[in-house]
This record gives C-alpha cells, structure tokens and sequence, in this order.
C-alpha cells in the first residue's frame, strides 16, 4: 500500500459522487491509500481566478499549508478533479518563481497564522493509477474481459494543461494506453484534448453546446461505446447537455460517460451498481450489455 | 487622400493598464510575441471573439486598454490552456485573459458577455466565503436566480437527474476552517484597500 493525501475537491461529494464511489471500489485493490487532507478547502477554480487573482492563490495557498503538515514538505498531494489539478499545480509554480506574489500570497496566510514554502508535488489521480500502479498488479486482478468495447479516451483541458509532466500538451498516449491495459479498445478521435466548454454551461450556453457536441460527434463518428473521463466537470458537461449539443449539430447523441476508475471497476470484476455506473444521465446499459 | 488611420490606430495607449497587466508572473514575456497566431488557431472559441488571442495580446501590449476592456474575447477565453500550450514563445495567453477578466470586473465594464460570467465569479466567491467550499448545485441555483428564470427553466431536466440520482447537493460542506478563509480574504481587501 502507498498512501497519498489526498485533495478531493468540491465536486466529489455532489455531482462527482460516482467518481468518489468507483475510486473507493478500485483504489485499495490497486495498492493506494488516499488519505483525506483534513479541513480542505475549495481550490477557487477557474470561476475564482477570474475573480480575484491574489485571493485565488491565497485560499490555494492554505490547501497547500495543510498538506505540506499532513505529507510533509517535499511530500504530495493528489487530486481527482482536473480543475483541482491545475490550480494547485499552477498555485505552486507560480508562488516558486514570482517573489512578488509570494509575499502577497504570505500576508494573506498570515492572518490566519499559516505559512507556506509551496514545496508539494500535485498530482492528479490518473497520473497515480497510470504511473504508480505496477503492470503486473493491475493486469492479474483483471477478471472482466472489456474487449468489445470501444473506448473514446478524453483528456480535457487541464490534465495535460498548462505543460505538465504527466503527458504531452496536445497529443497525449498515456490514457489510451491504460485503456488498452485495462483491455478495452481505445479509439482514436481528434479531439481528446478540446475543451469541454467549463463553465460555459451556464455563462455562455450556446457556445458550450457546440463546443460539447464537436467532443460527442466525433467520438460517435469513430464509433466510440463511451467516453472515458477524468474530471468531474468533463463528465458533468458531456452528460448532461447531449440533447442540447445534439439540436446544435442536428444529431442524436446518447454515449455513456464513464470516470476512469469505473471502466478500471469494470475490468477487476466490481458490480456495476457499485462503481454507480446507474447514476448517470446517460445509460451505460448498451455498454454493459457488451461485457456482461 | 483618405486618412487611412483608422481603428485601433485611434486608441491611445495607457501605460497604467500596460503596467498592471504585464505585472501578472510571466507577463513581460508579451513583448516577444511575434503575432504568428498559433494562440488564435488553437483556440476552440475564436469563431465566437470579436478579436482573437493573437489580437488581444497586440492590443494589450500597445496599451490599448479600452478595445481590450471591452472586447467580448476575455468573456469567450474557456480558460483552456490550449493558446498557452501551443505559443512558441511560451507567453502565458490564459493568465492574460485571466488578468484582463478582473480589471473589467472591477471596473464595471459593460459587455454583452460579461454580465453572467460576472454573476458566476461573484456567487462563486460568496460561496467559498461563507462556508470554504463550494457546491456546484447551490452555484447553479444561485446563478440562475440571479440571471433570470428562463435559463433555470431550460435546465430542469438537468436538475431533475441530479436529483434521482443523489447528486443534488445545494448545501455546501462548512469547513472547520473557513474562519481562516474569510481571515485569509479580509486581510488581501484591506491590503488592496490601502493601495487605493
Ligand atoms: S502564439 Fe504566442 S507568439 Fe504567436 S501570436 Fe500568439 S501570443 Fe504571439
Ligand atoms: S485559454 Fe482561452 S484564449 Fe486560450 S485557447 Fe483556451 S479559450 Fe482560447
């Protein structure tokens, strides 16, 4: 076992809770421990960030206080959400090379008696499952064969985004390796690094549901069963706006959205009500009728 | 002869906005930007910008802050990563963008686009304010009152799944520390208080 602490982020207790629940049902079988940082609080996002620069680095700069307690300085701190993911990264590499912002971001932590030397590494949950995880101890578990479906890998934006170590910026190999690990057919579609449209959804909604449909016609036009995700705002969008994304393009969408961790759950034998492959908008029940 | 300066050639440049937005960290790099538009043809949006990135950062480096304040661009900026990814010189596009969304914020410009990503960011910071942590539920709610029914109407069916399926979340958690947090935000207004 590995333990990491971890960073949930907003999203896994509302409408990320099948993320939350799949990761629960794969993680310990993997050989990682996510230990909650305690007291966490939101990242800012990017709707913080448009907001208040130095206030979204401050309310960054005090997750990154707790977790250099809780993992110790030069220790890391994993997160689920891509949204997460970047602002934290960003948080910590921008406060290391600007001396100016440091301070500020100093003053403000001290009003609270905190203190940050922002020398965590962030790391996003995938780049755990992927990197971490021995080859051998993941495919012996494996007890699902998931060879008949075709799977549409989805980056996003902020996983790979700004440049990061974990894949290339713009064409990325390493979820579509692990899909194809897990033992699934990864297809290849353009767009896997587009933008799903964020926040879009609500402050530009026209604009979001073409952005949208562009990720879901060309994943159905590459015959893709489903598209696999790793951010709980990626799958929120591309689940819940399909009628809308399909009136833009004229066209009728209805592919599953899966978390990562459920197509793991699925190839190690989990139940698919376990992994809450159920609680999505879209049904996944055409997926699953391929492998069950 | 006709004046052929036209446009953006009648903007006089402002130093003060010039200053305050190549201080972002990174910022000076926009004097090397070789306006190749690498940023423009990466962007999923720039059908939907009236200037496109590669415009934005011509402008914002001759200061010309009023085209760029009011511009729709920084409002259609998804916060992608795509622009700064791809720039070969490496110039931080997004964190402009970013930048140029706070300063219209602040002060009061009005652009068709802005007003809802205005709402959003302000019951989003409300919302981590109150109780250090977020729910995107009670956000969206929040937002929709604030912007008017009809865009909650169209997203009923939305609310309705959430709802049967467990993931209707309207309460925040209230964090332990979110005295720190509002200690935290107070300290960085009195701050900005003080350089007024
Ligand atoms: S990609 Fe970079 S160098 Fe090219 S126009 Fe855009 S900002 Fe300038
Ligand atoms: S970060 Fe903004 S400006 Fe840059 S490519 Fe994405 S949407 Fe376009």
């Amino acid at each position: 076992m590995t333990t990491y602490t971890y960073y949930p982020g907003c999203s896994l207790d509302a409408t990320g809770k099948p993320y939350a629940r799949s990761i629960a049902a794969t993680a310990p079988a993997l050989g990682i421990e996510l230990d909650e940082l305690e007291d966490w609080n939101c990242c800012g996002a990017t709707a913080y960030t448009s907001y208040d620069q130095i206030k979204a680095f401050s309310i960054s700069g005090r997750i990154l206080s707790l977790a250099e307690k809780a993992a110790g300085h030069g220790g890391e701190i994993v997160a689920p959400c891509s949204a997460c993911f970047a602002v934290l990264s960003k948080s910590v590499r921008y406060m290391r090379e600007d001396a100016v912002l440091k301070e500020q971001v100093d003053d403000a932590l001290a009003a609270a008696g905190l203190y940050t030397e922002c020398d965590v590494k962030v790391r996003h949950l995938l780049d755990v499952y992927v990197n971490d995880v021995p080859e051998e101890v993941l495919t012996s578990q494996i007890k699902r064969d998931l060879g008949m479906v075709r799977l549409a890998p989805y980056y996003g934006c902020q996983v790979v985004r700004p440049k990061n170590d974990f894949d290339h910026y713009a064409q990325p190999r390493k979820f579509d390796e692990y899909l194809e690990l897990l033992g699934a057919q990864p297809i290849y579609y353009p767009v896997k690094t587009k933008c799903c449209a964020g926040t879009f959804i609500t402050t530009q909604p026209e604009v979001a549901a073409r952005m949208i449909g562009l990720l879901l016609k060309s994943a159905k036009d590459n015959d893709a069963d489903g598209i696999v995700v790793c951010c709980p705002l990626c799958q929120f969008n591309l689940d819940n706006f399909q009628k809308e994304a399909g009136e833009y393009w004229n066209e009728e969408f209805h592919i599953p959205i899966l978390y990562f961790p459920q197509v793991v759950g699925l190839a190690l034998g989990v139940a698919p009500a376990d992994l809450d492959l159920n609680k999505h908008r879209v049904s996944a029940e055409a997926l699953l009728a391929k492998i069950i | 002869m006709t004046d052929i300066r036209i446009g953006i050639w009648r903007d006089q440049p402002d130093l003060g906005f010039l200053n305050e937005v190549l201080a972002i960290p990174g910022g000076e790099a926009a004097a090397a930007c070789i306006q190749c538009g690498t940023c423009s043809g990466a962007c999923p949006t720039v059908r939907d910008m009236d200037s496109s990135p590669r415009e934005i950062v011509a402008f914002v480096r001759a200061g010309y802050r009023d085209r760029v304040l009011n511009s729709n661009t920084i409002w259609m900026c998804a916060s992608c990563y795509a622009c700064y990814a791809q720039c070969p010189k490496e110039i931080k596009i997004t964190d402009f963008m970013y930048k140029l969304k706070q300063i219209a914020m602040r002060e009061g410009y009005k652009n068709p686009g802005a007003r809802r990503a205005r709402v959003l960011a302000r019951k989003f910071a409300d919302t981590v304010r109150k109780f250090g942590r977020n729910s995107e539920t009670r956000l969206l709610l929040k937002y929709f009152f604030a912007t008017g029914i009809f865009s909650a109407l169209k997203y009923t069916g939305m609310a309705l799944s959430l709802l049967v399926t467990g993931r209707l979340d309207v309460f925040p958690k209230k964090i332990k520390g979110s005295g720190e947090v509002r200690a935290i935000l107070k300290r960085i207004d009195e701050g900005a208080a003080m350089r007024r």
